[in-house]
């Protein structure tokens, strides 16, 4: 284990020093945009001495340095305070936190809805290769995986909200207003995964090592649910680690079609409304939790996967 | 002689590929009797493989056994339901593979893949069954048995994985052991420790023992009796003695020549002119015919059966008579 441990701190090390770059990016963006922070900080039209300008520059640290600036924001953000929102001038964070807990509700719930129904898909598939129900689950999964978010969104809400009005098809006011959004996020999705699981299943099971278990007269339930599934499952997991992040942008898009009041539908009004700072706290998280799960995804591959556990040399 | 372990009759074991159909077996009988070693032997693509894989009933598809008997003790295995089958497998007939680099599952550690057949063949616990793995690691001669345990595939050295195959597969005493090429994938010096482990194995457990291969020189040192196969069927079988002294077909003549023992520095190695034939269309009559140097018109046109040319000493083919 003690392997697993070290692997695990050097990803965590390799890891931090790519947020720094992204800060530093998104600082010298900040930099670059059109407009002055005073002018925005002014009510429009108003008529300020240079004194009063220079003073403000300094109560607000903009005559400093840019480096020093920047290690300002930084040490800002890392306390979670992202600056306050230019259109309702409330602090950024509070404007997130309000919005967070949608976003993660939607994206867990489709995530793990995705998995837990094209994981078994996926090998009941292999397992018949070639027979009526593989037809029919792939035929099936790649009409899913095919369909584009928003439109089978839109689809969703005609033939459930419109048509048989049975469900909500915007806000979020009851449980019942998750059914949609999530579904739309998930069917694509659970395409991808039934497919990945499929093929990786029928790799697995054309290994030497299986034609081993089933030489020693294991049962096939143990062969298949134990030998074969563990190292199929391998991949299939690293991509809902690497896939968090982009769940996140799927969400934007199906969070503006529900109007589902999340962090998807507050980058969206943002960007409409150049509300930069709000912007620059969502990318600074999108951003961060790319490399939260990048780092995830690795650690628990070599988890799984003894091989991935060495390092160069350590045999 | 008693009653033989195990009997194989005319057994078939064809390929359904887009190609066409592959006759990899194609009506082979002989048998192994108890505490004996027997030994298949012919070149690659012959069928040796598929042969000992149709005995345990694990030829990966499109392969399939469309005819024949194994008769293993008494019983039939081929009509046997696969859950009968399982309880054979790996207690009664185990099976080593070719290529231990692939044939060990790399997420469990070894200790754990050879205490398995004990627990779900005789209901043995873990901890008993992992001391059993332990006990067995040190029987084919691994240092340090209880850290080698607790060690994934990967760590280990093809010889050292090789050596956890064996321990794998004698764990549950099987009575019939069929080894496919078990030395050919690791290095040279390991080979013959490999071998030596593994008869002493089979004596000490007076196993019995299918060894296939395609090398001439490890037959002659480790087995009773000798079956020679080409393009799927059985061209010469008998004591390996007999066989060596006195080899009649002109394939086994040709696969003698071919082992560099007294070939003279500069002198060409001797090879059997022409290629193994397509299975899925070998040529009528002797399937050998179109590379023999005493091919006759009768060759040709019609099969030769397996013959006594002397006792236990069974040849196909005209030429002696």
């Amino acid at each position: 284990m003690s392997a697993l441990l070290r692997y695990t701190v050097k990803k965590i090390l390799i890891g931090i020093p790519v947020i720094f770059l992204v800060t530093i990016i998104l600082f010298s963006i900040m930099q670059l945009m059109p407009g002055d922070p005073i002018d925005l900080l002014l009510p429009p039209g108003s008529r300020v001495s240079e004194e009063k300008i220079q003073e403000i520059k300094r109560t607000w640290g903009l005559d400093k340095p840019l480096i020093i600036q920047y290690f300002y924001w930084v040490s800002h953000i890392l306390r979670g305070d992202f600056g306050y929102s230019f259109v309702t001038k409330l602090p950024v964070s509070n404007l997130l936190y309000a919005r967070i807990p949608y976003t993660l509700q939607l994206m867990l719930t489709s995530q793990a809805l995705a998995f837990l129904i094209g994981i078994p898909l996926g090998v009941a598939a292999a397992l018949r290769r070639g027979r009526f129900t593989d037809s029919l689950i792939m035929v099936g999964t790649a009409v899913l995986w095919s369909t584009p978010g928003y439109w089978l969104g839109l689809m969703l809400m005609l033939a459930f909200g419109f048509y048989l009005r049975v469900l909500p098809i915007s806000g979020a006011f009851s449980p019942a207003s998750m059914v949609l959004p999530v579904a739309t996020l998930t069917l694509p999705y659970l395409g991808m995964v039934a497919r990945l699981m499929r093929t990786e299943m029928l790799e697995v099971l054309g290994e030497d090592y299986i034609r081993t278990a089933w030489a020693k007269g294991l049962p096939s339930r143990r062969v298949v649910l134990r030998h074969a599934l563990r190292n199929a499952l391998i991949p299939v997991t690293v991509l809902f680690f690497l896939n968090l992040p982009w769940m996140l942008g799927g969400a934007v898009v199906v969070e503006i079609i529900f109007a589902w009041p999340g962090m998807g539908t507050l980058l969206y009004n943002s960007i409409v409304m150049q509300d930069y700072p709000v912007v620059m706290a969502i990318i600074f998280i999108i951003a961060v939790l790319t490399v939260i799960c990048n780092t995830l995804g690795d650690v628990v591959s070599a988890f799984l996967d003894p091989r991935i556990r060495l390092e160069k040399g350590e045999y | 002689m008693t009653d033989p372990l195990l009997r194989v009759v005319d057994l078939k074991t064809y390929y359904r590929t887009s190609a066409g159909l592959v006759r990899a077996v194609d009506g082979v009988s002989f048998e192994v009797y108890k505490d004996e070693t027997f030994c298949v032997v012919g070149e690659s693509g012959c069928g040796k493989s598929t042969l000992a894989l149709s005995i345990i009933r694990l030829v990966p598809y499109p392969g399939e056994i469309v005819g024949g008997k194994i008769i293993y003790r008494g019983t039939d295995l081929l009509k046997l339901p696969e859950s009968e089958m399982r309880k054979i497998r790996g207690k009664e007939i185990a099976m080593i593979f070719q290529n231990p680099m692939n044939s060990l599952n790399p997420v469990f550690t070894i200790g754990f893949q050879i205490a398995e057949p004990p627990v779900i063949h005789f209901n043995m616990d873990g901890r008993s069954a992992w001391r059993r793995a332990v006990e067995l690691i040190g029987k084919v001669r691994m240092p340090d048995p209880e850290v080698r345990a607790r060690n994934y595939p990967h760590v280990l050295s093809g010889g050292m994985r090789q050596r956890s195959m064996i321990a794998m597969m004698i764990s549950c005493e099987p009575k019939l052991l069929l080894a496919d090429e078990p030395t050919t994938s690791v290095d040279v010096t390991v080979q013959a420790q490999l071998l030596n482990l593994l008869m002493n194995i089979k004596r000490e457990r007076r196993m019995s023992m299918v060894l296939i291969t395609h090398n001439f020189g490890l037959v002659a040192e480790v087995c009773n009796r000798v079956a020679v196969m080409y393009a799927g069927k059985i061209v010469e079988l008998g004591p390996v003695r007999e066989v060596f002294r006195n080899p009649v077909h002109p394939y086994t003549r040709g696969l003698m020549k071919c082992l560099p023992i007294g070939t003279k520095r500069k002198e060409q190695l001797y090879v059997i002119p022409g290629q193994p034939p397509n299975l899925i269309e070998p040529p009528p009559g002797c399937r050998f015919h179109p590379r023999c140097p005493h091919a006759m018109e009768k060759c040709k046109k019609e099969e030769p059966p397996l013959t006594e040319v002397e006792p236990n000493h069974y040849v196909a083919c005209y030429l002696r008579r």
